[in-house]
C-alpha cells in the first residue's frame, strides 16, 4: 500500500484538532492516543505568520448548520459534558435529549450506552462465579440504535464529518448485537468522514477475523495516513510478521519518530515472531523513557515470562504496581510473576482481579486458563479459554488452551477443532500443526497426522527439522503399515542428530525403532550397530542391552 | 504496616540460614542464637521491640564465622546484599523453608554433622519462626511484599559503606540488581523507589506492637503503673503509621485511664474494647467484661453497681465454665465484702462468711491456682486478725501463704503476705520487727511487686518511724517514693493521706490548731481512703477536739464512731483504741467510774487478742483512773510492771504519757510519805518527769512538755533546788515562746 507522506503542519493540526474533538465528546482513550502520537511527532518549527491557531479554542464544526447548532446548544453541552466527567452518566444523558447537533445526539448516546454499560458491569457476577455466565447485556443497546436509525433516515445521505460519531457508535451497538458485517460497514464509514478518531479503528479492527478480511475492506478506506498506522495495527494483531510489516513500521516511525505506540508495534511484531531478545529490548527502552506507562506492560510480562527473567519480571511488577494497583495491565503482571514463581492461587487471584476490573481484558483470561490448567483444574481452564475466544477470537493462545484441555480430557475430536482454528491464526507456527498431528493420531486417522506432521516441519524461522516430529511421521508410517517409507523418516531423524539437535530422546527413539527394524529383517550388524550406539547414549540402555544379547547369541547361531 | 514480617526479621532469618548452613563454630552458637531467640520468643526488656541492624551488628561483629578471617556478621552482610532484587527476596522466603526437615522424614531424629546443612525441626523455636515467616510471606499481597523489600533496602542502606569495603563493584544503587546501569536521576527509579523517599511502612508489624501492647498491659496490670507520658507519644506514633489498630490498644488505653482517675475516659476505652474484641469467636470475653467493669465500678466508688456486675460476672462465668474467673470473682467478692459490708445486699453477707473462704481454698487448690490459695490463706489470716482470734492460727495462715510464694515463685504476692506480717507484729506490740519486715519488703521484692504494695510498705514504714518520733525523717521516707507511681490516682491518694496524716500529727503536736483544723479538713475531704487511714483520721480529730477542750463534742463523735465500727463489724484492734479514747475522755471528764469499767473491759479484749499496744494504752488510762480516786501504789505497781514492753513498742507518744502517769503515781506515793521516803519519791518522779520529757521533745508535744516542766518546777519548788527551778522555769517559757 502506497504511503504518501503528509505535510506535517497539516498533520499536526488535524491531530491536535482530533485531541480536542475526541475529549469534547468524552472518548478519552482516543484522545490519548491522538495526543501520544501529536507529541511523538518532531516538533515544528514555528510559522511567524500565522497567529495562534484555531484549533486551541473550541473547535467548530466546518458546517455551517452544525456550527449554529452546537453554539446554541454549547451550555446544555457544557453541562451534559461535565455531568459524564463525574460519572453521572444517567443524568448527562438525559440534559441532551432534545438536542439537535450532531454532537449533542453523540455525546446523548453515548452517555446512555456507557451507563447501560456500568449497569451490565454492576450486575454481573463473580468472575467465574457459579452464576457467572457473560451473558449480561447492556440493556440500553436496543434503544440507542433505534434512535440511531432514526437519525440516519432523517439525514438520509446528506451525512458529513460531525456524524462519523454517531456512525461509530452504530457500529459499536451493532457489534454488541453479533452483527459484524453492518458494524464493520458503519465504522469504514465513520473513518472515511473523519479518520482520526482511532477508537473507531480500534474497534474496526475488532470486527476482522483474519487477513481475508483486511484485504477486503483495504480498498474502501479513505487515503490517510491514519490508514496505514490502522493497517500496520491490524497486521500486528494478524501476527503478520513478514518484511513488508516492518518496513511500513520504519515508513511510520519517521513520522512519529519518538511514537511509543509504534515502538509497541515493533516489539509486538518480534514478540510474534518469537524474537524476544528484540522485543525485550524495545520494552526496556519505552519503559525507560516513560516509566509510568502501563499500556501493553501484560505482553512485555509475557515475553519475559517466555525468557524466564524472573528478578526482571519482578522489578516490572514492582514498577507497574507502584504507578497504579488496580490496573488490569498491573494485575496481570503482577500474575504472570506470580505464576512464574510458580505461586498459582495468588496468580488466579490476580488475573481475577484483573478481570474485575476489566471483564474484556483479553491477556487475562488466557493467563488465567493456563493458570487452571497448571493447578490441574481442566474445566476451569477451558471456561476461561471460551472467555478470552469470545472477547477476541484471534487469541492463538487460548484457542490453543483449549485444544489442550481437551485433549487433557481425552475428547480429542474437540480438541482438533480449537488446533484447527489456532492454525489458521498461526500457520507458519509448528507447535500447532504439532499438536493437531497427535490428534489425528490419538484419533486413529494416520494419514492427515502425516499431512499435519509434514506442515509443522515448515518454519519461517527454523530452518532445522524438529527431530520430534521426524519421528513422529515415522510412527505414522508404521501406523499405516509402510515400513519403509518409516525407516526413511526415522534416518532423517538421525540425520537430523547428527547434523544440529544432538542426542535427544526422540532420537534415540528412532534409532531403537531402527535397530529393531534392522533385527526383524535380520540385518545383525546394522541392528548391532544401532544398538550400541543406543548404549552409549544412555538413553533405553536397559532396551538396548537385552537387545545387543540377543544380537549377540544370534550372531553366534549365524556363525556357526 | 504488615502483620508479621519486619525487615529486622528478614535480618534474623538470615542469620537462622546462616546456622542451618552451619557457618557458626561450636563457641559461637549459643551467643548467636540466644541473641535470635531473645527477638523471637516475647521479650521482657523494651528495648528489645525494634530490631536495628546495630543490635545485630554489636552482637555478632565479634563472633567467628566457620570461614577463616570472617566473622558471622560479614556472612550476614553478604547474606543480606546477596537479596538484590524484589525477586530474590521471595527465593530466600522460598528457599529458607528448604532447611526444614520433611514430616515424611521427621521420625529419625537429626544428628548435627559439623560443616553439613543442619536441618531444622519442624516444632522447634526456630523452625516455627522459619514456617511462621514463611507463611507470613505468602499471605502478604504484591504492593505489600514490595513494601516489605522497600523497607528492607532503607533498613540495610547503612551498611553499605561495610559491604563496599568487601565488595569494590558496589554502589549506590546496588540495591537492585535490575538497576544496572541506572542512576538516581532516571524516571525509572524515581517511580519504583521513589525519589530518595525512604518508606518506614515495614519497620514495626502488627506482631510487634501486639506483643509490645502485652507489656504494656502486664505491667500495668500487674505493677499497676500507667504509662510514662513520652513512651506514649512513641507508642501513639507508631500506632498511627498502620490501620489496623490491635483492639489491645484500647485495654491500654483503658488502664491508663483508669490509673488516672478518668472515669468516663476508662468507661468508654473499656466497652470499646470489648465491642472491637467480640468478633473473637474462639473465646467468649463476655465474663471478663463484666469482671472489668464490676472492679472499675467498685474503684470509683459505685458499690452496688459494682455488686450487680460482679453477680453477673459469678453467673456468667458458672454458665461458661470458666473456673479462673469465677474463683476470681469469688475471691474479689469476699474482698469487697470485707471492706465494704453496709453496701453489700443481706444475701451476699450471709453468703460470704467463713465457708466462702474454705469454699475459695479448696477450689484454687483443686484449680492449682496458687496465687488465689496464698491470698485466701492471706484472707484467712486477716480475718483472725480482724476478728481478734488466735494468734497462732494467724501465723499459721500467714505461713502457709509464704510456703507456697516460695515454692510457687509466686513474686506478686509477696508483698500483701509481708505486709499482712508486719502489721501483726506492729498489733502485738514489737514496733521493730514490724519495721524491719516493710524495710526487708522494699528492698528485696520491690521490682516484681505492685506498685501499691510498694507505697503501702513505704507508708507503714513512714508511719512507724513517726512513731518513734522521728516525724522529718518519715516524710523525707515518704518524699523519696518514685513519683511514675504516684501517676496512679489510687496511689498517690493512699500516698498523700499518710503524708497529710504525718503533717497533722506534727501540727496537733505543736498546738497549731488552724494548720491542724486544714489539714483535717482535707483529708476528711478525700472520699476513698483505707479503714486504717480512716481511724487515724477520727483519732486525731478527737484528740484536737480533747487538746482544745471541747469534751462534748469529742465525746458524741466518740459515740458515733464506736457505733460506725460495731456497724462495719471493724477490726477488733479499732474498736478497742477507740474505747480506750473513750475511757479516757470519760475520765478526763470526771466521770472516773464509767472511765474505769470501759478501761478495764477494754483492757480484757485487747488482752484476749493480744493487741498489746492497746492493751498497755487501757492500762495507762487505768492507773491514771486509779491515781485520781487515790490509789497511787497500785496505779504505780501496774505501770512499773508493763514499761519494759511498752518500751519495745517504741510509740513516743504512749511512751511519754507511760512516764507523765509514773512520775503522778510518785507524787502521790511522796504526799503520802515523810522525810527521805517522800525525798526519794520526788527524785524518782523528777526522773520520770524527765524521761517523760524527752519522748515528749521527741515528737515536739509543746503543751505536754510545758505541763511536764510546770510539773518539774513545782517539785524543785518543794524540794527547795532554787537553781534548778529557775532552769525549769526558764525552760518553760522557753517552750511557750514557741519553742
Amino acid at each position: 500500500m502506497a504511503t504518501e507522506v503528509p505535510d506535517p503542519h497539516q498533520l499536526h493540526a488535524a491531530l491536535q484538532t482530533a485531541v480536542l474533538k475526541c475529549s469534547e465528546r468524552c472518548l478519552y482513550q482516543a484522545a490519548k492516543w491522538a495526543a501520544e502520537a501529536l507529541t511523538s511527532m518532531p516538533p515544528l518549527v514555528p510559522q511567524n505568520d500565522t497567529p495562534l491557531p484555531q484549533t486551541y479554542l473550541h473547535p467548530t464544526s466546518s458546517y455551517e448548520n452544525e456550527a449554529i447548532l452546537q453554539a446554541g446548544e454549547l451550555p446544555t453541552y457544557l453541562l451534559s459534558k461535565s455531568y459524564f466527567d463525574v460519572h453521572e452518566y444517567d443524568r448527562s444523558s438525559a440534559v441532551l435529549a432534545n438536542c439537535r447537533s450532531s454532537k449533542s445526539r453523540f455525546l446523548h448516546l453515548y452517555a446512555q450506552y456507557i451507563a447501560g454499560e456500568k449497569r451490565r458491569d454492576e450486575e454481573s457476577e463473580m468472575i467465574l462465579g457459579p452464576l457467572d455466565t457473560a451473558a449480561t447485556q447492556n440493556r440500553e443497546v436496543q434503544s440507542i440504535l433505534s434512535s440511531l436509525e432514526a437519525i440516519f433516515t432523517e439525514k438520509g445521505d446528506d451525512i458529513n464529518e460531525d456524524d462519523s460519531w454517531l456512525l461509530y457508535l452504530y457500529g459499536i451497538v451493532l457489534l454488541k448485537q453479533k452483527n459484524e458485517d453492518e458494524a464493520r460497514a458503519s465504522f469504514i464509514k465513520s473513518v472515511n468522514l473523519y479518520p482520526y478518531n482511532w477508537s473507531a479503528w480500534l474497534e474496526l479492527g475488532s470486527t476482522l477475523g483474519n487477513l481475508g478480511d483486511l484485504n477486503n475492506i483495504l480498498q474502501s478506506l479513505p487515503n490517510n495516513i491514519m490508514t496505514n498506522i490502522f493497517v500496520l495495527y491490524s497486521n500486528q494483531e494478524l501476527y503478520q510478521t513478514s518484511d513488508p510489516v516492518h518496513a511500513q513500521l520504519a515508513d511510520l516511525q519517521t513520522i512519529f519518530p519518538t511514537s511509543t505506540f509504534l515502538k509497541t508495534q515493533r516489539a509486538l511484531l518480534y514478540y510474534h515472531a518469537r524474537e524476544f531478545d528484540e522485543a525485550e529490548a524495545i520494552f526496556d527502552s519505552i519503559v525507560k523513557a516513560d516509566p509510568h506507562r502501563l499500556d501493553c506492560l501484560d505482553h512485555y510480562s509475557n515475553i519475559l515470562y517466555v525468557m524466564e527473567r524472573r528478578p526482571k519480571l519482578g522489578f516490572i511488577a514492582q514498577l507497574a504496581s507502584a504507578t497504579d494497583k488496580f490496573r488490569p495491565e498491573t494485575c496481570c503482571v503482577v500474575g504472570n510473576y506470580y505464576s512464574l514463581k510458580s505461586e498459582h492461587e495468588k496468580a488466579v487471584m490476580y488475573f481475577r482481579r484483573a478481570l474485575t476490573l476489566d471483564r474484556g481484558f483479553l491477556s487475562a483470561w488466557t493467563l488465567m486458563g493456563h493458570e487452571y490448567v497448571e493447578m490441574k483444574n481442566t474445566h476451569a481452564a477451558i471456561e476461561a479459554y471460551r472467555r478470552a475466544v469470545d472477547v477476541n477470537r484471534k487469541d492463538y493462545r487460548a484457542w490453543y488452551g483449549l485444544g489442550l484441555s481437551y485433549e487433557v480430557l481425552e475428547m480429542h475430536y474437540y480438541a482438533l477443532f480449537y488446533f484447527q482454528r489456532a492454525a489458521s491464526l498461526r500457520p507458519y507456527d509448528p507447535q500447532m500443526w504439532q499438536a493437531m498431528g497427535s490428534c489425528f493420531d490419538r484419533m486413529n486417522r494416520p494419514s492427515e497426522a502425516i499431512k499435519a506432521y509434514k506442515r509443522a516441519l515448515i518454519s519461517p524461522t527454523n530452518t532445522s527439522p524438529d527431530t520430534a516430529v521426524l519421528l513422529q511421521i515415522g510412527l505414522m508410517f508404521e501406523k499405516l503399515n509402510n515400513q519403509k517409507e518409516a525407516a526413511r523418516w526415522m534416518e532423517m531423524c538421525l540425520k537430523e542428530e547428527d547434523e544440529n539437535s544432538g542426542v535427544t530422546q526422540a532420537t534415540s527413539k528412532a534409532r531403537m525403532w531402527l535397530a529393531r527394524w534392522e533385527f526383524v529383517n535380520q540385518n545383525w550388524t546394522k541392528a548391532a550397530e544401532y544398538a550400541n550406539e543406543l548404549c552409549q547414549d544412555g538413553q533405553e540402555i536397559e532396551e538396548a542391552k537385552a537387545l545387543v544379547r540377543d544380537l549377540r547369541s544370534r550372531m553366534e547361531v549365524g556363525k556357526m | 504496616m504488615s502483620r508479621y514480617l519486619t525487615s529486622g526479621k528478614i535480618a534474623l532469618l538470615a542469620l537462622v540460614e546462616l546456622y542451618a548452613e552451619s557457618r557458626f563454630p561450636n563457641q559461637s552458637v549459643v551467643p548467636v542464637l540466644s541473641f535470635v531467640i531473645r527477638h523471637l520468643v516475647s521479650p521482657k526488656e523494651n528495648t528489645a521491640f525494634i530490631l536495628t541492624l546495630e543490635h545485630i551488628k554489636s552482637a555478632t561483629l565479634h563472633q567467628p564465622s566457620a570461614v577463616v578471617g570472617r566473622t558471622i556478621f560479614d556472612l550476614l552482610l553478604k547474606k543480606l546484599w546477596e537479596i538484590n532484587s524484589f525477586d530474590a527476596l521471595h527465593t530466600f522466603f522460598a528457599n529458607i523453608q528448604t532447611y526444614l526437615i520433611e514430616p515424611e522424614r521427621a521420625d529419625k531424629s537429626p544428628v548435627r554433622v559439623h560443616g553439613e546443612k543442619s536441618m531444622l525441626s519442624r516444632t522447634s523455636v526456630l523452625g516455627c519462626f522459619v514456617r511462621r515467616a514463611a507463611l507470613e510471606y505468602v499471605r502478604l499481597q504484591f504492593h505489600d511484599a514490595v513494601s516489605l523489600w522497600r523497607s528492607f533496602i532503607a533498613y540495610r542502606e547503612p551498611t553499605l559503606a561495610m559491604w563496599k569495603k568487601r565488595n569494590l563493584g558496589a554502589g549506590p544503587m546496588s540495591f537492585d540488581v535490575n538497576l544496572k546501569g541506572m542512576g538516581f536521576s532516571d524516571g525509572v527509579v524515581g517511580v519504583v523507589y521513589g525519589r530518595g523517599k525512604e518508606s518506614r511502612d515495614c519497620t514495626v508489624s502488627t506482631d510487634d506492637v501486639e506483643r509490645l501492647l502485652e507489656f504494656q498491659v502486664d505491667s500495668m496490670q500487674r505493677m499497676g503503673t500507667r504509662i510514662p507520658d513520652d513512651m506514649q507519644a512513641q507508642l501513639g506514633q507508631m500506632l498511627s503509621t498502620n490501620v489496623t489498630t490491635p483492639a489491645l490498644t484500647h485495654y491500654v488505653e483503658f488502664l491508663n485511664s483508669w490509673r488516672s482517675g478518668d472515669y468516663p475516659g476508662s468507661f468508654d476505652n473499656l466497652h470499646r474494647y470489648f465491642d472491637y474484641t467480640m468478633h473473637n469467636r474462639d473465646r467468649t470475653f463476655y465474663q471478663y467484661a463484666l469482671l472489668n467493669l464490676a472492679i472499675l465500678q467498685a474503684d470509683f466508688g459505685c458499690y452496688r453497681e459494682s455488686i450487680l456486675a460482679m453477680q453477673e460476672t459469678i453467673n456468667t462465668a458458672r454458665e461458661n465454665k470458666d473456673m479462673a474467673c469465677l474463683n476470681f470473682s469469688l475471691s474479689w467478692l469476699y474482698h469487697f465484702h470485707k471492706a465494704h459490708p453496709q453496701d453489700c445486699p443481706d444475701v451476699i453477707s450471709s453468703r460470704m462468711e467463713r465457708e466462702s473462704l474454705q469454699f475459695l481454698k479448696a477450689k484454687a487448690k483443686e484449680g492449682g491456682m496458687h496465687h488465689l490459695q496464698s491470698m485466701a490463706h492471706l484472707s484467712e489470716a486477716k480475718q483472725i486478725l480482724v476478728g481478734g482470734e488466735s494468734i497462732p492460727a494467724a501465723f499459721e495462715s500467714i505461713l502457709r501463704s509464704s510456703h507456697l510464694n516460695v515454692t510457687k515463685n509466686i513474686h506478686n504476692a509477696m508483698g500483701s503476705q509481708i505486709l499482712l506480717q508486719s502489721s501483726l507484729w506492729s498489733r502485738m506490740g514489737i514496733s521493730y520487727l514490724s519495721w524491719m519486715n516493710c524495710e526487708l519488703f522494699l528492698s528485696k521484692y520491690r521490682v516484681d511487686s505492685p506498685i501499691e504494695d510498694v507505697v503501702k510498705a513505704l507508708c507503714r514504714s513512714a508511719y512507724i518511724m513517726s512513731l518513734r518520733g522521728k516525724a522529718d525523717e518519715a516524710l523525707e521516707r515518704l518524699d523519696q517514693v518514685d513519683q511514675e507511681c504516684l501517676r496512679t490516682l489510687k496511689v498517690y491518694q493512699y500516698w498523700a493521706t499518710y503524708v497529710g496524716l504525718l503533717k497533722l500529727r506534727q501540727a496537733m503536736y505543736k498546738g497549731d490548731a488552724a494548720a491542724a483544723e486544714m489539714l483535717l479538713q482535707q483529708l476528711s475531704a478525700s472520699p476513698y481512703v483505707e479503714p486504717d487511714c480512716a481511724l487515724e483520721i477520727s483519732i486525731c480529730r478527737l484528740d484536737l477536739l480533747a487538746r482544745r477542750g471541747n469534751y462534748s463534742a469529742a465525746l458524741t463523735a466518740i459515740a458515733q464512731l464506736s457505733e460506725e465500727l460495731v456497724r462495719d463489724r471493724a477490726d477488733i484492734y479499732h474498736r478497742i483504741r477507740v474505747m480506750v479514747i473513750k475511757a479516757d475522755l470519760l475520765s478526763k471528764c470526771g466521770r472516773t467510774v464509767k472511765g474505769l469499767s470501759v478501761a478495764i473491759s477494754a483492757a480484757t479484749i485487747a488482752w484476749r487478742s493480744r493487741l498489746l499496744p492497746a492493751l498497755f494504752q487501757a492500762f495507762r488510762t487505768i492507773a491514771n483512773i486509779l491515781i485520781h480516786m487515790g490509789e497511787f501504789s497500785a496505779a504505780y505497781s501496774m505501770m512499773d510492771n508493763i514499761m519494759p514492753q511498752v518500751l519495745e513498742c517504741e510509740d513516743a507518744y504512749l511512751n511519754a504519757q507511760c512516764f507523765s502517769c509514773l512520775a503522778d503515781a510518785q507524787m502521790g506515793l511522796a504526799g503520802a510519805k515523810k522525810g527521805a521516803g517522800r525525798n526519794e519519791c520526788l527524785h524518782r518522779a523528777l526522773e520520770f518527769i524527765d524521761r517523760g520529757f524527752a519522748e515528749y521533745s521527741r515528737i515536739r508535744d509543746t503543751k505536754s512538755q510545758m505541763t511536764l516542766m510546770s510539773q518539774k518546777a513545782r517539785i524543785q519548788d518543794f524540794t527547795g533546788e532554787k537553781s534548778l527551778r529557775d532552769d525549769a522555769v526558764k525552760w518553760y517559757k522557753q517552750l511557750k515562746k514557741g519553742g
